[in-house]
């Protein structure tokens, strides 16, 4: 399990002052970032406030990485609060402003009796609601796997999970998610 | 109803484009910096000096009080004194005078500041010796004579106890 040594390594730098935790905290963004990002951009599906929202995550996690105690992978506690910023945000910035979707996560493919009566943004929409109806955990292999065309393998590292484990986990996810599209599909 | 049970095969996902390691790496710095800029605001109660003011504020008023009431040696004195602000100049001045042969003068003297003595100018009469003799060269034997004569005065009897020669 590599990522788990490096998050134990990690931990210790930054208690050891200032610039040990900001070097760790450098490694963090570098490592974690680019899992991040995806997973932001999915929900904002737009390039400007992905780099906002994403700062705002750092920021966050700069100022509360000595709280986090390790009980979980460092990922899931970085995947937790990415989810939760980028609600936060985006919550005030479609106040402000009108949605601005540039960049479409979703390729809809003909010939689905259902789906076809819908457009791209309530496909995305009711997407989107069917993830927020798992568990953390199935969210987060979920987003590793499906979104981010992850192998089991990675995941496992990722996330401190056996892979037995994730693989039910993504099952569930699935299931979950079919089940709450086919129901909301059938009632439109 | 396959169909519907195969909804993942009619969406497929677009690959996000992720930026290079660069891009994380000024982000991280960026994080740093404005962190590192940041003021830190502090609540009041938990500066360290913030206990000491309080405790100075507890302690202080307390401490005068109990100076001012240990400088204060008899109350009943001070309320003789306070009571006496309420008469008027005149009345004083008045019971002054009416009753000067009662005061001591040197426990008057000693009561007054040094300071204020200054100011008084003491009036001292001297009476010159000569003024009596010049008095009575002025004077005939006969006008002496008959003053003695018309207060009853023995001349013989001043002339045996030396009071006039």
């Amino acid at each position: 399990m590599k990522e788990k040594h490096l998050d134990q390594s990690l931990l210790q730098k930054i208690h050891q002052g200032a610039s040990f935790k900001n070097e760790a905290f450098t490694t963090i963004v570098k490592h974690y970032g680019p899992l991040l990002y995806p997973q932001i951009q999915r929900l904002t599906r737009n390039k400007e406030w992905t780099n906002d929202c994403l700062q705002n995550v750092f920021l966050k996690v700069y100022e509360k990485i000595e709280t986090f105690k390790g009980e979980s992978s460092l990922y899931s506690w970085l995947f937790r609060i990415a989810h939760n910023e980028t609600l936060n945000f985006l919550a005030k910035e479609k106040i402000r402003r009108s949605i601005d979707v540039t960049d479409h996560i979703f390729e809809v493919k003909a010939g689905h009796s259902l789906l076809d009566q819908l457009s791209g943004e309530q496909i995305h929409e009711l997407l989107s609601r069917a993830i927020d109806s798992l568990s953390d955990k199935q969210a987060e292999v979920f987003e590793l796997k499906y979104f981010q065309d992850k192998k089991y393998s990675e995941i496992a590292d990722i996330t401190g999970t056996s892979e037995g484990g994730l693989k039910a986990n993504y099952h569930h996810a699935v299931k979950k998610i079919e089940e709450f599209l086919i129901r909301h599909l059938n009632q439109i | 109803m396959n169909e519907e049970k195969d909804i993942f095969s009619f969406i497929s996902v677009k690959k996000t484009d992720v930026p290079d390691d660069s891009y994380f790496e000024s982000l991280a710095q960026k994080v740093i910096a404005s962190k590192a800029t940041e003021i830190k605001v502090i609540p009041l109660y938990k500066k360290p000096f913030f206990k000491w003011v309080v405790a100075a504020s507890i302690v202080l008023p307390l401490a005068l009080y109990f100076i001012s009431r240990e400088a204060t040696p008899n109350t009943q004195e001070n309320s003789v004194l306070i009571g006496m602000n309420d008469i008027p100049r005149e009345e004083i001045h008045s019971y002054i005078m009416d009753n000067m042969e009662e005061f001591n003068f040197s426990e008057v003297i000693e009561m007054v500041p040094t300071e204020t003595v200054e100011a008084f100018e003491i009036e001292t009469v001297t009476l010159e010796t000569n003024t009596s003799s010049r008095f009575f060269d002025e004077l005939s034997n006969e006008e002496i004579e008959d003053y003695f004569n018309l207060e009853n005065i023995d001349l013989e009897e001043l002339e045996q106890e030396g009071l006039f020669i």
